[in-house]
């Protein structure tokens, strides 16, 4: 078998690029190839004839033209694809993606219409060993005559003629001595299209129309080869005709014709075709184009199989005519019709992108899904490859069909080798089964129909049902408890799109069922779906069924360009930048947990786009909500280190003032800009970090008042004076140091900052040196110190912190003002500031002196207790921690802005006194072989975030334990505030909070993650008169609500 | 060295001006303030809160209470009272703030205590706060002066609109009266 294998040509392209640079490459690139390498010797293309037939000889060897009618139109475009006007780079990607496949296929020539550039013919020559045969259509669609479109080509028009031959003329030129090219093709079966009238042909008779119309046309591609062999007189001269309709008109007009081409497709065989050739012209023959289309269109459906016995027996055919084999001994091979589907086929300016399965033409000679007066010739359908869509880089893959390799497989033969006789090509095409490359063929489309299905699938689905069965007062002034029953649905389904590999989008659909009336918590995500009063104009209340129903959950994207990558969200959390030079948290984390569910609040919604390449170190982000309450604003970010030095400039401007209350749930701070420039390095072990802060300049010359104790009487006997004064430049500027070093088991942390009192910025976002909670406020209006140090000695650590911090102007006292009708003189009210009122404040940067103490243990620092996630990744068998807090706060603070349960703004206008506050906590993690726990214990005596002076002691414990598919959780909560901010701001507490929980799941890697279970809880609380619903009359005063739910994950 | 020198430019652009020492303040000596000088024709009209901006305003950064705000209407002039009450308005909109703030400008008007050139476009003003009553406050109710005894003001505000647009006057509040 080896004996007869042709050598296929692979010449490797003779370029002296000499390993200087890709930049000289690409600029030689650019030059025709003629000017920069050294020229090869364009081979010898000649035809033989003698009595046994003829043959295309090559530099003296006989060759049969394994070729391809190889075009490049991607889906969704048509015939005007300019695809050899694309940029050089296109081309060649695109060249050297097909070309390779096609030489892997032994394919040794294409035919091209005019167009090609006669560098890119020798480029593919030279380096894939495939020639061009170069084909003019010669007005076979039309042609432009004298500036004119003229659809119906008058071959007898003088006019029309000497146009097509100057055009050919000038191609002629431009092909001359083109290495690669391997002959000249004119028209193609431009006898089918003999449409034109005239005045001469219509006086005919009717039956001789044609045929004079015929004459016209072959003298006139007569004279067309007289002008390409005076131009070029050693290229080969064919003429692409209809099978072999006027082949007489041909030989008696064409005499300088050297091989003769037409496009055939007679089904399997072409009976007498060669035999007529040999008689009748007596020169090689050529199909221009041949082959069968790859659709069944009796079965509808897609049949590569059929198409590769079709071409088998074509070429079977074709060998059994090569020179000298006893038969017609003209067949010279042909152009296979075609490389890849033409999506644009069928209808040419429609459904571009539709691969249309539309059979527009019948013929018997393909009988498998032929029938009596139904088309079956499917034109979108005749690739030896189908076509896939379009990639990142615009080119498309191909998908090789069974006849691909069928045909592979086939040209490994030379006809026209000693040993290559009949009995051998017989032998050779018998041994070629095309159901042997069926599972290749179809792993090929299977793997180009998954990508296609892989741009948009549906990755997630939840669905929530619950029954709810509870006993509550619905006001405090009830007397009784009311039992209810009620259930919930809540489906939620994620859709991913991956419309390329480097545009990524997820959206996540909620859709809610009936609304559970009866829960003791008012305020959860599916409440905004509830039935809701609408008054009419007569006052009369109608209850409308259903809020918003159906909407978008969260939705993010990314996006990735030579220049960056872009990710937008929509309630999906972002971290913050604190380790790459946010040293004032400009641009805190946006992680909300149930909290963004629980007030239905569409946060944070944004994009950031982080720069490469010329933007490396640059950062942008900018949205109407980067993070809950900001201000629609754009920032940006520069990060460069230079030698030792860690550099970052950072500037965040408001655009707009965003609306506070109910539609975002929080108070924004005013408009402003915030710029800071931060430095880091490590100077003799020590990390130190240095950041300078320039914000609120927008608040210059606002005017604000304080307070200032007094041993007199005072403003209105009140023992303050009271203070106008301005804000000033200095109030914009802050700055802040921080040092940090480790020595052995022993870390040390310690920071200063000073902030004027416009100078706001957020807290710092990292966790420095071990689980502190105590953090210096990032707000203005302050200067503070800290330092602390964590001990490790085996697998314990100690860590004791101090934290010192006090505002430049005190919170303002209650003093009533009054009105002197005597005096004319108004003495206002004077209150604690709150944020609509004041350029700055005194709330969470009060004066604190505070301590907090960490003992922790955990053996396995692998997994290190105060990352974020630990809770769900701790594997050690057992591992905790105590926490101790104590605040000294010795004034108070100004007033804050709260919400109602409805959602509206509630300015407080004072604040609990001074008093000092702690914190105690537990944390414990055991995992031991099945059962896992998570668990904690606290206490604590805190003030209320609202004006409420009372001081409250709180304390509880939660749990959650898995074994095997049973999970557990509970917590309780004695004396503590309700489960929504609103509970604190106004200091409504419960005597017994409680919640239990048991559910079976299916096996998931780590708890939290999603997972199909079916449970039960049981959650309530007690009232005393510190709790909204408490009514000293009613027998029962506590409300409690039993639930079943089924959860449903994939 | 490049981005410093520019942070530092940018510090001295923020304007490093005189600084003023810090005053005592003792309270507004309102007696001086007894003509309307408007900046905004929105003020005193709900949802506005231009009157905030007004650089006469003495209530612009601390608004009358609860107690002080009666005082001013009974005792101070319909300027005060007006300022008074629109201030109240931004940060408590109620239909009594917004009547009472409409009747100042009508009295302004009445009595003529603004420049003559504004007094058409108080008068504008208080046919406006009078309808943000009918509009935005329409079952809103005040109290006389025993705290007990209430009285709708949508009404008195049709016949205060009446009598702006040129019909008769039968409002028992014209002119700042107190009922």
């Amino acid at each position: 078998m080896d004996s007869k294998l042709t050598p296929i040509r692979t010449p490797r392209l003779n370029v002296r690029t000499s390993g200087k640079g890709l930049l000289l490459g690409l600029c030689l690139w650019l030059l025709p190839l003629s000017t920069w390498a050294d020229e090869p010797k364009a081979p010898e293309i000649s035809v033989h004839k003698d009595e046994q037939g003829s043959y295309i000889s090559i530099d003296g060897e006989p060759t049969l033209v394994r070729g391809m009618n190889w075009g490049y139109v991607p889906i969704g475009e048509n015939y005007s694809y300019d695809f050899w006007g694309k940029p050089d780079a296109f081309v060649k990607k695109v060249l050297d993606r097909d070309m390779a496949m096609l030489q892997a296929m032994h394919v040794n020539s294409i035919r091209q219409y005019i167009g090609i550039p006669p560098r890119w013919i020798t480029y593919i020559y030279d380096t894939y060993g495939i020639f061009t045969t170069v084909n003019h259509t010669a007005g076979r669609y039309g042609f432009n005559i004298a500036g004119t479109w003229v659809p119906r080509t008058n071959y007898a028009d003088p006019e029309t003629r000497a146009t097509i031959a100057a055009d050919v003329r000038k191609y002629a030129k431009m092909y001359r001595g083109t290495r690669g090219v391997l002959m000249w093709l004119l028209g193609n079966e431009n006898n089918y299209g003999l449409e034109w009238q005239s005045f001469e042909i219509e006086n005919l008779p009717q039956g001789e129309r044609q045929r004079a119309r015929a004459e016209h046309l072959y003298s006139l591609m007569g004279e067309l080869m007289e002008v390409i062999r005076a131009e070029d007189p050693g290229v080969l001269l064919s003429f692409a005709n209809g099978d072999l309709q006027y082949v007489d008109l041909l030989k008696k007009h064409c005499p300088l014709m050297d091989v003769f081409s037409a496009n055939v497709y007679r089904g399997a065989s072409s009976r007498d075709l060669f035999d007529r050739v040999r008689e009748e012209l007596g020169m090689p023959f050529l199909y221009s184009e041949f082959g069968a289309d790859a659709y069944d269109a009796k079965a509808m459906r897609e049949d590569g199989l059929t198409q590769a016995r079709y071409l088998l027996k074509q070429w079977e055919e074709i060998y059994a005519h090569t020179y000298p084999h006893g038969r017609s001994g003209v067949a010279a091979g042909g152009y296979i019709f075609q490389w890849s589907d033409g999506w644009w086929k069928y209808k040419q300016i429609e459904n571009l992108s539709i691969h249309d399965t539309t059979a527009s033409w019948s013929n018997g000679g393909y009988a498998e899904d032929y029938a009596e007066g139904f088309n079956n010739m499917n034109e979108e359908w005749f690739g030896i490859a189908g076509k896939g869509f379009n990639n990142d880089d615009g080119t498309f893959d191909v998908q090789p069909r069974e006849a691909y390799f069928a045909l592979q497989e086939a040209f490994r033969l030379n006809p026209y080798a000693m040993d290559a006789t009949n009995e051998a090509i017989g032998n050779h095409f018998a041994a070629i089964n095309p159901n042997d490359y069926q599972a290749l063929a179809k792993a090929y489309r299977a793997d180009a129909r998954s990508q296609q299905l892989s741009r948009a699938y549906l990755s997630d689905l939840r669905l929530l049902m619950s029954f709810h069965g509870s006993s509550r007062p619905e006001e405090a002034t009830d007397e009784d408890v009311q039992g209810k029953l009620d259930n919930m649905q809540s489906f939620y389904s994620t859709f991913t799109f991956l419309p390329s590999s480097k545009l990524r989008a997820n959206a996540t659909i909620n859709v809610i069922g009936n609304v559970a009336q009866n829960r003791i918590d008012e305020l959860f995500y599916e409440n905004r779906a509830a039935p809701f009063d609408v008054e009419d104009p007569e006052g009369i209340l109608h209850n409308i069924q259903g809020g918003e129903q159906i909407k978008i959950y969260n939705a993010d994207f990314e996006w990735e360009t030579p220049w960056g990558k872009t990710t937008g969200y929509f309630r999906k959390g972002h971290y913050h930048w604190g380790d790459e030079g946010d040293f004032f948290g400009f641009y805190p984390e946006a992680y909300y947990g149930p909290n963004i569910d629980i007030y239905n609040v569409d946060v944070p919604v944004g994009i950031e786009i982080e720069g490469k390449r010329m933007f490396e170190g640059l950062k942008v982000a900018a949205g109407p909500q980067v993070f809950w309450g900001a201000n629609p604003l754009v920032m940006a970010k520069y990060f460069r280190r230079f030698g030792k030095l860690d550099f970052a400039l950072l500037h965040r401007e408001d655009i707009s003032q965003i609306t506070s209350g109910r539609q975002i749930r929080a108070v924004a701070e005013p408009q402003t800009r915030r710029t800071s420039l931060n430095l880091f390095s490590n100077l003799g072990g020590v990390d130190v970090e240095w950041g300078m802060l320039w914000s609120g300049s927008d608040k210059l010359g606002w005017d604000y008042i304080s307070a200032q104790p007094t041993d007199g009487r005072g403003y209105l006997d009140s023992g303050y004076l009271i203070l106008e004064d301005q804000i000033y430049w200095f109030d914009t500027l802050g700055s802040k140091l921080r040092l940090e070093f480790k020595e052995g088991p022993v870390q040390v942390h310690a920071q200063g900052g000073y902030q004027g009192l416009v100078a706001d910025a957020g807290a710092d976002q990292r966790i420095n040196v071990t689980g502190w909670q105590l953090k210096p406020s990032g707000r203005g209006n302050q200067y503070h110190v800290t330092a602390g140090g964590a001990w490790r000695f085996g697998f314990f650590e100690l860590a004791p912190q101090v934290l010192y911090q006090k505002p430049l102007e005190g919170p303002l006292p209650t003093i009533n003002g009054l009105y002197s009708s005597a005096t004319g003189v108004f003495y206002p009210d004077i209150s604690p500031r709150d944020r609509l009122n004041s350029p700055f404040l005194v709330l969470e940067n009060r004066e604190t002196l505070a301590g907090e103490l960490l003992f922790s243990f955990d053996p396995t620092p692998g997994s290190w207790m105060w990352q974020w996630d630990n809770e769900l990744r701790e594997d050690a068998d057992f591992a905790g921690h105590l926490r101790a807090i104590y605040r000294h706060q010795p004034t108070s603070r100004d007033a804050r802005i709260g919400f109602n349960a409805e959602g509206g703004l509630i300015r407080f206008l004072a604040a609990p006194p001074a008093q000092d506050v702690w914190d105690l906590g537990i944390g414990m993690t055991t995992n031991s072989g099945a059962l896992r726990t998570r668990s904690n214990i606290y206490a604590g005596q805190n003030q209320s975030s609202g004006m409420d002076a009372r001081l409250i002691t709180r304390y509880g414990a939660d749990l959650q334990a898995t074994l095997g598919g049973f999970r557990a959780d509970a917590w309780v909560k004695f004396n503590d505030w309700g489960p929504f901010d609103y509970y604190r701001d106004y200091n409504l507490t419960f005597p017994v909070q409680g919640f239990v929980s048991g559910s079976f799941q299916l096996p998931v890697t780590e708890l939290g993650d999603p997972t199909s279970r079916l449970g039960i809880s049981a959650y309530g609380r007690t009232f005393d008169e510190y709790s909204p619903k408490f009514n000293e009359n009613r027998l029962v005063n506590e409300e409690y609500e039993i639930m079943t739910f089924w959860e449903l994950s994939l | 060295m490049i981005v410093l020198s520019l942070l530092l430019l940018m510090f001295v652009g923020t304007g490093c001006g005189e600084v003023e020492p810090a005053t005592y303040f003792y309270g507004y000596d309102l007696n001086e303030l007894k003509t309307y000088s408007p900046q905004d024709d929105t003020e005193g009209v709900y949802p506005s809160s231009a009157v905030l901006n007004n650089p006469q305003n003495p209530f612009s950064q601390i608004q009358p209470n609860a107690t002080t705000k009666w005082d001013l209407e009974s005792s101070s002039s319909l300027t005060v009272a007006f300022y008074g009450w629109s201030s109240i308005l931004v940060y408590e909109p109620t239909g009594e703030h917004q009547y009472y703030a409409a009747n100042k400008l009508k009295g302004i008007y009445q009595k003529e205590e603004c420049a003559p050139e504004d007094l058409e476009t108080v008068r504008e003003m208080a046919i406006k706060a009078y309808e943000s009553v009918l509009t935005n406050f329409p079952t809103s109710i005040s109290y006389l002066a025993d705290g007990e005894t209430s009285f709708p003001l949508a009404p008195l505000a049709e016949q205060a609109l009446n009598e702006l647009e040129g019909g008769s006057s039968t409002d028992p509040l014209s002119g700042g009266e107190t009922p």
